[in-house]
């Protein structure tokens, strides 16, 4: 009974997710597919070869937003790993409320920080500029980020490095060959969060970009709201299979890195197994 | 090789002292133990000369050298922590290995070595195992292997011992001390055994709540402890309770003790104590020695094996006794209790004055 129940919970939570994406997956490659008709007139590609055509807008935003989202992964990266290991590992004043206040961009509504940093922005004069959307993308990252990073510094503790450096390993030898190796599960599954989140932001993008720094999801929204499906679709899949890539690429190059640190051992000798 | 001086070395976590104002030399090429229950600053005490723990007060000489200002990382002080800490991301070659590309040794060298330091510590086979795929004695050894290779002045042995089964305690033991006699390393081993630090060590220093009470060869601590609380970590001990005491005798529970040799140090507020292996059991009315024993009555009888663990009521106190192997007597039996004077422990404890017919405390 219970099985049976669970069975049915899990194909219906698999079909919400599955159908959605088989509807966009179908709509991407139809000629038309007028209301009342369950099937659609015919098959064909104009919405990807609009796309991919030479000299097309959604190319050059593809490239932007690949550039805006790994940038903004490497920074929040940068910002959320040591908090990280600061709020997992060490004592300090105040360490309990600012484990709460790093939290902020998930309480309060993007919409109130954009506006608030937008004014700011503007003195500055970093709206209208690809810096200025990077920076405001890192926002959103940071609690992921910081959330991540610090029940994994809780769990892998200052033991390691401790050992590192009574080897003779400098601080950042220690942060080379020992903290980032340990916490690479870590960085993948932050690292993947920030990045969706930043290549799938539309609001901030729009609010400090100002429309002249065009990413994908600018280009995107408007064919969804003005009802071109085709085209909605087309680029959603592209959209899709790029993001799934950019992970894909930076999960493999981090589990690259992970295993040049095993050391020479793992190379030179041979891994036979030994009875003993 | 390398000598290590601490001197009045304070510690203070969360307002509390955890080591009280440290003195401690160990002379080159000698390995010492630190001894004491647990929490009783003595792993602290191994961080601290180690850098990784900065002291509040007292100074730190390696080699005569202050290192007060020296990071971890240059002191060649190399801890070997109970958790083994091998780094889980790189195979066992590789964690042997790690001390000398920190030091950019070249990669040639760094091979060579490695697969020296493999042999040397009995792990050829394993060399390019993860430290998942290893057991927890071979752990140890890859350990001590990367901590060995890169040569350091300094090896801090954090309770080695204390989570392998009994078997492979004594073969890493025997293993430690080889190592330790062959390289003659500097070597401070802590540790809450005492056999880890009678077997081992050529100095021992008892530590209680962060002090060192007493630092010495472990003759010296076993056969005249400072205190009671010396002593009691060494083992069972009966505290022989006093009747009087006049100019040149001692009158005890026990028989009375002329004032020579050991028994001379014997002033007010001294204890006298007795190891149960120094006491005598003989058959009551037994009278081929001239020295009359105190009756008794065994109350209690636990056989272990190697030796006979017995509880013999003395005028309504218990005194511990043991024999080697199979003792013949029984719950019940009557015997007399002989105490050679030179088997008695003088100890001048600051506790208070030791009034007739205090019982031994039972742990």
């Amino acid at each position: 009974m219970k099985r049976g129940l669970s069975r049915i919970l899990l194909i219906t939570l698999s079909l919400s997710f599955i159908l959605p994406m088989m509807m966009v997956l179908i709509w991407s490659a139809t000629v038309s597919w007028p209301f009342p008709e369950i099937f659609p007139r015919g098959f064909g590609l104009r919405g990807f070869q609009e796309i991919f055509r030479p000299g097309s807008p959604a190319l050059y935003s593809l490239l932007t937003s690949i550039r805006i989202s790994i940038i903004a992964t490497l920074l929040t990266l940068g910002i959320t790993l040591p908090g990280g290991k600061a709020l997992g590992i060490y004592e300090f004043p105040g360490k309990s409320f600012i484990k709460i206040f790093v939290l902020a961009p998930l309480i309060i509504s993007p919409v109130a920080i954009g506006m608030g940093v937008h004014g700011t922005f503007i003195r500055m004069g970093l709206t209208n500029t690809e810096l200025g959307v990077v920076l405001i993308h890192i926002v959103p990252g940071i609690p992921y980020g910081i959330r991540i990073f610090t029940n994994i510094f809780e769990l892998v503790g200052e033991d390691l490095e401790e050992q590192g450096k009574v080897l003779g390993a400098g601080s950042v030898q220690t942060f080379m060959h020992i903290t980032l190796p340990t916490v690479i599960p870590g960085i993948i599954s932050a690292g993947s969060m920030i990045f969706i989140i930043s290549f799938s932001q539309y609001f901030l993008t729009f609010l400090i970009g100002g429309g002249s720094v065009q990413t994908f999801p600018l280009l995107m929204v408007p064919y969804i709201q003005s009802g071109d499906r085709l085209m909605a679709a087309s680029y959603s899949v592209v959209f899709i299979i790029v993001a799934l890539m950019v992970l894909l690429a930076i999960e493999k190059t981090l589990r690259l890195y992970y295993r040049k640190q095993s050391g020479i051992a793992g190379v030179f000798y041979s891994r036979k197994k030994v009875r003993s | 090789m390398t000598e290590v001086k601490l001197q009045n070395i304070s510690k203070i976590y969360n307002g509390e002292e955890t080591v009280k104002n440290l003195n401690l030399k160990v002379n080159k090429g000698e390995m010492i133990s630190l001894l004491g229950p647990s929490g009783s600053g003595k792993t602290t005490t191994l961080k601290i000369i180690a850098g990784l723990v900065e002291a509040e007060k007292g100074r730190i000489f390696i080699d005569g050298k202050s290192v007060d200002h020296v990071p971890t990382q240059k002191r060649g002080a190399v801890i070997v922590f109970q958790d083994h800490r091998l780094f889980p991301h790189m195979t066992v070659g590789g964690n042997i290995e790690f001390g000398l590309r920190m030091q950019r040794v070249p990669k040639e060298i760094r091979r060579k070595k490695v697969q020296e330091m493999l042999k040397f510590v009995g792990l050829e086979a394993h060399g390019g195992k993860f430290p998942g795929e290893i057991s927890g004695g071979q752990k140890q050894r890859v350990a001590i292997a990367r901590g060995l290779i890169v040569s350091p002045k300094v090896l801090l042995l954090d309770e080695p011992f204390s989570s392998l089964d009994q078997r492979l305690k004594e073969e890493m033991r025997s293993f430690i001390v080889d190592i330790q006699r062959t390289l003659k390393i500097t070597t401070i081993l802590v540790s809450h055994d005492k056999e880890d630090a009678l077997v081992t060590s050529s100095k021992i220093g008892v530590m209680f709540d962060g002090e060192l009470i007493q630092y010495g060869t472990p003759e010296e601590l076993y056969e005249s402890p400072k205190s009671l609380e010396v002593a009691r970590f060494f083992g069972e001990i009966n505290e022989v309770p006093l009747i009087k005491t006049e100019e040149d005798v001692i009158h005890t529970v026990l028989g009375a003790f002329r004032k020579k040799g050991t028994l001379q140090g014997f002033e007010k507020g001294s204890k006298l104590l007795l190891r149960p292996e120094a006491v005598t059991l003989s058959k009551e009315g037994n009278d081929y020695s001239s020295d009359p024993g105190i009756p008794g009555k065994i109350t209690n009888r636990i056989y272990a094996g190697e030796k006979t663990y017995y509880e013999v009521e003395v005028e309504g106190l218990r005194i511990k006794a043991s024999v080697l192997g199979r003792g013949i007597w029984q719950v019940e039996d009557s015997v007399e209790i002989r105490t050679l004077e030179a088997s008695l422990i003088v100890c001048r404890g600051k506790e208070a004055d030791n009034t007739m017919g205090a019982h031994n405390e039972k742990e």
